[in-house]
Order: C-alpha cells, then structure tokens, then sequence
C-alpha cells in the first residue's frame, strides 16, 4: 500500500519531469509507466481495486496539479470501475487497452496543436524561449526540418538542467541558438519579434500555469509588442481557479557568505492570460478577442 | 644500515603525512624525496632510477584509455542500462550493478569504476525511498573486490605485477578463483544482513509506477548528452586489443606498460582527440604519488632497510611457508584497512622478496597472499582504499552522510570473510605446490 513517502516521492518525480520535459510529455510517461507498472504487477486478491484507487488517487494530487493527466485518471477511473471485480488477467487487459486509448488522444491532441502551432513559424523569426515545451519543441523541429523555415532562437539561460535540455534539443533540429541570461532579455527586445512557451494548466479565471520566469519574460515581451505565443492543448484547462493548482512552494536556508536567509522558490508562475496575444490549441488559433470565450466554452463544458 | 637514519625519518614523516592526510599524498611524497636531494642522501640519477617506468606507463595508458572511453559516453549507456534491467527491484539493483561493478573494476581502475556506478546508483535508490547507505558501502566493496582479481584492477597489483613481472594471465588465473567466491560470500552476506532492504515490490502498484517514473527520469539525464558512437567504437576495440595483448603478453614479450601506452597513443591519433583537454582528465597526482614513494622506498632497499625489516619482524616468525603466507597475508590485508595500501605495497615488495631469498614459497604463493592482503584489506575501513574514500565523497554530495563506523560496521565484517576465503586458498594451494 501507498504510504507518505511512496506519495511524496511519486509527486516529486511527476513534478520534476513536468519541469524537464513539459506537460503534454509528462503526462505521456506517466500513462506509459502506468501500463508498464500494471504489467509489471502481480497483486495480492482483493486489492486490485484499492491499489488502482490510491495510485490515481495520488496522481491527482501532486503539487501542482497535473491537469492532462488528471483529466485523463478521472476518464481512466470511469472506464475501468465496472471492471474491477473481473479476474486480474481481464481487469490488466483492460486497464492497459484504456490506457493506450488515452494515449492516443492526447498524441492526437498534440499533433494537432504542432500543426497549428508549424502556422506560426515564418522565415526570419526570432523566437524568445526559456523553457523545453515538448510541444513547442516538435514544432520547431518539424519548421526546421521538414519546412526549412529560417529561424532563430534565443534562449534565456536559467536552471542548467533545463537550458541543456532546451539546448540539446534545438542543436539537435539544427536550429540557430544564442544564449543569453534570462535577465539580459532586454538587450534582445530589438531583435526578437515572437516568444513561445508552454503552460501546465489554464484556468477558468483566465490564468496560464507555466514554468518559473515565464510570467517575467511575458510581461516583458508583451509591453514591447512582441507577441507572445501560448500553445496548450484543451486537456490542461482546469476548470479550478488558479489558487487551487497546488503550485508547489519550498523554503530553503540558505547561507551564503556571512549572510543566512530562508529562500522561498516555486515551482510554477501564474500569468495572468492579458499578457498572452495568442493562445494555440488543437482547435485553433485564438487571439485576445477569442481567447477567452474558447476557454470559458472548454471549461464549463468540463463542468457539464 | 649506515647512513639510514635520515632516510628512515623522511619516510615516517612521509607516510604519517599521507595517512593523516595533512597534505596532498603527490606533495608528500615528493616533499620527502626533495628533502632527501638536498640533504645529498641520494643523487639525482640514483633517484630517476628508483623510479619503476613499467607502473608508471601502465598506470598512465589505462588512465588515458579510461579517460577517452568515459568521454564517449560509454559507461553512462551502461549503467542506465543496468538500471532498467533491476526495474527497480532492491535485490536486483544490489546484484546487477555488484556484477557491474566487479567486472568494471577488474579491467579499470576502482576509484573510475565507482564514479561510473555510484552517481546512478544513489539517484535510483534515494528516487525509490530506499536507503542508499548500504548500496554506497557494498559498491564500493566490492570494487575493492573485483580489482583484486586483474594485474590491472587496483594499484597494488599493478605494482608487485611490474615490479616482480608476473603476467596479466597469471594474475587472473591465480587470483580468479579466489575472487569469485569473495564476491559471492560477500553478497550474500550484504543480503543476509540486509534482509529487510531487498523485499520485491512487484505487488504494491504505486511502487512500480514510481521505479518506471524514476527510470524515465535517470535516462533523461544520464543520457540527455550525445553518445558518440564512433568515438565509442574506437575506444572500445583499442581496450579490447589492450585486453588481448595482455592476456597474450608470454607471447608478443610486450609488457603491460608497454601495451597501454602503445593503446592510449593509438587512440589519441585515431580519435583526434583534444589532447590537452584529454590530459587534464589524467590523475596526475597519483603518478607523482607512485613516483617519489618509489624512490623513497629505492634510497630505505639501498640503505638496508628493508633488508632489517625483513629479518628481524617478518623473518622472526621463522621459515614455516604456511606461517609466512598466513603472516604476509593478515598483516597485509590490516595494515591496508588503515593505511594507503599503495606506500605498503611498495615497501613490502623488496621484503617479500627478502623473505623468497631465505625460504621459497613456489607458485608465487606469498606474491598473492600480499595482493589478497593489500587488495582486499583496503575494505577493512572507510580510509583503507581510495574507492572508499571517493565513494563516500560522492554519497556526501547527494546528502547521504556515512560515518566512518557505519563503513566499517559492514565492511570490516566483509573483510574478515574474504581474508578467511582467501587464507583458506592460499593454505590448499600451498598444499598442493609443496
């Protein structure tokens, strides 16, 4: 059974690869190792249903809230309760055959927003990125590769880990790079003419959950005219509000020099959606005018 | 033993350096031999030689080789390979990287070993929840262990390897036997002790759903830089050749210093190499380490020294071969638990050669008792072996604190077991050579 710990642990790692590789890839592994773990198991009679319960029960509650994936453990959980009762062999079948449906949707959701989201690359952009979004990613790659477009990036340096990964993976498409501190932006308002960025979750009250800095860096471009790009797919609107999406908050000592503080950091910024000019979904492209109604819609069909 | 007073203080002074660790080993060493110029106890070209140029070549290719290979990132695709195939399960991840870390350390040098195998080692049980404590600990054990078994596995044999000249094939054809059965008991007694540690998980869901999110985690950022697999290729078909040409030295006459230096420049042309950031990767304190304690050890042999050494502590025990293998074995593997098993193996070479003089011992019996002894004494204390001291350093760096008692709880223990098994080799192998 799940105690404190196997919870924390598992909420550590959901977080720290939302952090790494973006939402829409996350939650991707997150259904595979679930497939891979209910193959690997071999339960105990009459605990099949309380193991399912608590495993989604905790990938429901992370902090923050992962919203595809929970979106897609609730269809899960819907799906597979007239099912638990059955053998173990069936209830597996089962589970994994609704798993790979759910992994199937959310593909398709995200091909569809690369599509979307390849519109949006012109010859000659220079795009401001601070964070590797899977899904901006892939559309970047498949710009560069398959569309030749001629682009540039100019990546604002901030935690290593997730700069190496922004890095590597534009390297990797052959696409022009210049690394700058993420506070050095301004020197680059001249040149850059789009940003792009991913977000964890969008919100009923009109706010995107998106990696640290991103509220910043929007803020920024935003006021200089350079459009800012959000590209989300419908199954991280939430309809919650921005203050219940947990975002996860930590206090560390820190001592530096002769100087002892308590340091306090995030996991995730709230930007406010009048800083976003436009928000890229698998069913469109929607512009400040739009973008609202598209989101409410979305939101309170979720409610229904 | 004229003329030995000066040399015999510089080399306490030395060794006490080294072993309280007040300054860097390389400086101490060397510091020594300077003060024994400048006093005119020694010239210049006596010292240059003292120096063995078999340990140091050796030495130097396989670091060079070691170097190139870790930069194609070789060792980073094995051990996240070794990681998803213990999917997680506590006893898998004890026995596979164990196995990984024997063979590693057999035909590398233990403190690279541990530097491959720990890192992924604490992210895969510290993810899990598990303690990585004992994991850390039986790592590096059993690197000690494994290294035990090669001319090429760990310092010590490296040295009585060059400066007796015994092959590579009769290292591994004597030693072998005696190691596999040391891994085995020793991880058997990691697990017996440990029981509680290694219970499966394949029934608890949520335990598995973290392990395949942990493994996922581990690939991305063990593997997130580029794997060259030319460069790979090349590095890997020289160390093979390396490892052919040592297994095959009774018949090339090429000696194993010869071989790696002959394998390390090869693979600097072939793979065009940044030389100078190459050589920076090299451990060049411990080559100067080698250097001046060799010739400290040169200046005590030509003084008489050793020669008094011998006769009056080891040869006091009397011409039993029985009792001066057991002796040479004991001493050595103590000893090493809590000093640098390196200055002991090089001022017990030209002892034990004394010892061979006066009573013969065939089959080079009481050269693998000192190698058991140096080798697998190394684990009696967290100090005794530099994979030790590296190991513990790194679990320190991921907030895993060992005491020096909690190493030694479990590794003193592993210790003894081994120098049992290996006292009980030595005796039956002495049985049947005599």
């Amino acid at each position: 059974m799940m105690n404190e710990q196997d919870r924390n642990i598992l909420c550590r790692l959901i977080r720290d690869h939302e952090d790494l590789i973006g939402s829409s890839r996350a939650t991707m592994l997150a259904l595979q190792s679930f497939i891979n773990s209910i193959e690997a198991l071999k339960p105990t009679p009459g605990q099949v249903r309380q193991q399912y319960m608590e495993l989604a029960d905790a990938i429901k509650n992370t902090r923050p809230k992962i919203v595809p994936l929970i979106h897609l453990i609730e269809t899960f959980e819907t799906e597979m309760e007239p099912h638990f009762e059955g053998d173990w062999d069936e209830v597996r079948v089962k589970a994994v055959e609704t798993l790979r449906g759910l992994t199937a949707t959310l593909k398709d959701k995200v091909g569809s927003i690369i599509q979307w989201g390849v519109s949006c690359i012109e010859d000659g952009d220079v795009l401001v990125m601070h964070t590797a979004s899977g899904d901006v990613m892939n559309m970047i790659a498949l710009a560069k590769e398959v569309m030749a477009r001629k682009i540039k990036v100019i990546v604002l340096k901030q935690d290593f880990l997730k700069t190496k990964s922004l890095i590597n993976a534009l390297k990797q498409s052959r696409v022009e790079v210049e690394v700058v501190p993420e506070f050095s932006l301004s020197h680059y308002i001249g040149q850059a003419n789009k940003m792009f960025t991913g977000a964890l979750s969008i919100t009923h009250d009109l706010k995107a959950i998106c990696a640290v800095g991103t509220a910043n860096i929007a803020s920024l471009c935003h006021f200089h005219k350079i459009p800012v790009y959000l590209f989300a797919n419908t199954l991280k609107f939430s309809h919650g509000l921005s203050e219940d999406q947990k975002i996860h908050e930590k206090r560390m000592s820190q001592v530096e020099g002769s100087c002892n503080y308590v340091l306090t950091t995030y996991s995730h910024d709230m930007v406010d959606l009048h800083m976003v000019d436009y928000l890229v979904t698998e069913e469109g492209i929607f512009n400040q005018d739009t973008m609202a109604d598209h989101i409410t819609n979305i939101c309170e069909g979720k409610l229904r | 033993m004229q003329g030995a007073l000066i040399p015999v203080i510089v080399f306490l002074v030395v060794y006490a350096l080294i072993s309280l660790e007040i300054v860097n080993k390389a400086v101490a060493a060397l510091l020594g031999v300077m003060v024994l110029l400048t006093l005119r106890v020694v010239s210049e070209h006596q010292a240059i030689e003292f120096i063995d140029f078999e340990t140091i070549m050796l030495l130097l290719g396989m670091m060079s080789i070691v170097a190139i290979l870790r930069k194609s990132g070789f060792f980073t695709i094995i051990s996240v390979k070794i990681a998803e195939l213990t999917k997680g399960s506590p006893l898998k991840i004890l026995v596979l990287f164990s196995v990984v870390t024997a063979v590693l350390s057999a035909f590398l040098d233990n403190v690279t070993t541990v530097l491959i195998i720990i890192p992924i080692v604490i992210e895969l049980t510290a993810g899990m929840g598990l303690n990585p404590k004992i994991y850390v600990i039986s790592q590096a054990v059993i690197s000690n262990i494994g290294g035990t078994a090669t001319l090429i596995g760990d310092p010590p044999n490296i040295i009585i390897g060059s400066k007796v000249g015994l092959t590579f094939n009769q290292f591994i054809f004597n030693l072998a036997p005696v190691v596999i059965p040391c891994f085995v008991v020793g991880l058997l007694f990691i697990w017996m002790t440990n029981r509680s540690q290694f219970k499966p998980i394949d029934t608890n869901l949520g335990k598995l759903f973290s392990v395949q999110m942990l493994l996922a985690k581990i690939r991305h950022e063990f593997l997130s830089t580029q794997i060259d697999r030319v460069f790979l290729i090349k590095g890997l078909s020289c160390l093979v050749v390396a490892i052919l040409l040592f297994v095959t030295q009774t018949v090339t006459k090429l000696s194993p210093g010869v071989v790696a230096m002959l394998m390390a420049m090869i693979l600097f042309v072939i793979t065009r190499v940044d030389v100078e950031h190459m050589l920076e990767e090299i451990e060049w304190s411990t080559l100067l380490f080698f250097t001046g304690l060799f010739i400290l050890v040169g200046v005590l042999e030509e003084k008489g020294v050793i020669e008094w050494i011998a006769h009056n502590i080891f040869l006091r025990v009397g011409d039993d071969p029985y009792v001066l293998v057991m002796v040479v074995l004991w001493v050595s593997g103590i000893v090493s638990g809590f000093l640098d098993n390196i200055p002991f193996t090089i001022t017990m070479i030209p002892i034990v050669h004394l010892i061979l003089e006066t009573t013969p011992i065939p089959n080079n019996i009481l050269w693998w008792a000192l190698s058991l002894g140096a080798c697998l004494g190394g684990n009696f204390t967290m100090i005794g072996a530099s994979a030790n001291i590296v190991a513990v350093g790194m679990a320190k760096r991921s907030r895993v604190d060992i005491t020096f008692m909690e190493f030694m709880k479990f590794s003193a223990l592993v210790t003894i077991i081994t120098l049992l098994i290996s006292s009980v080799y030595l005796m039956l192998y002495l049985k049947l050579s005599l």
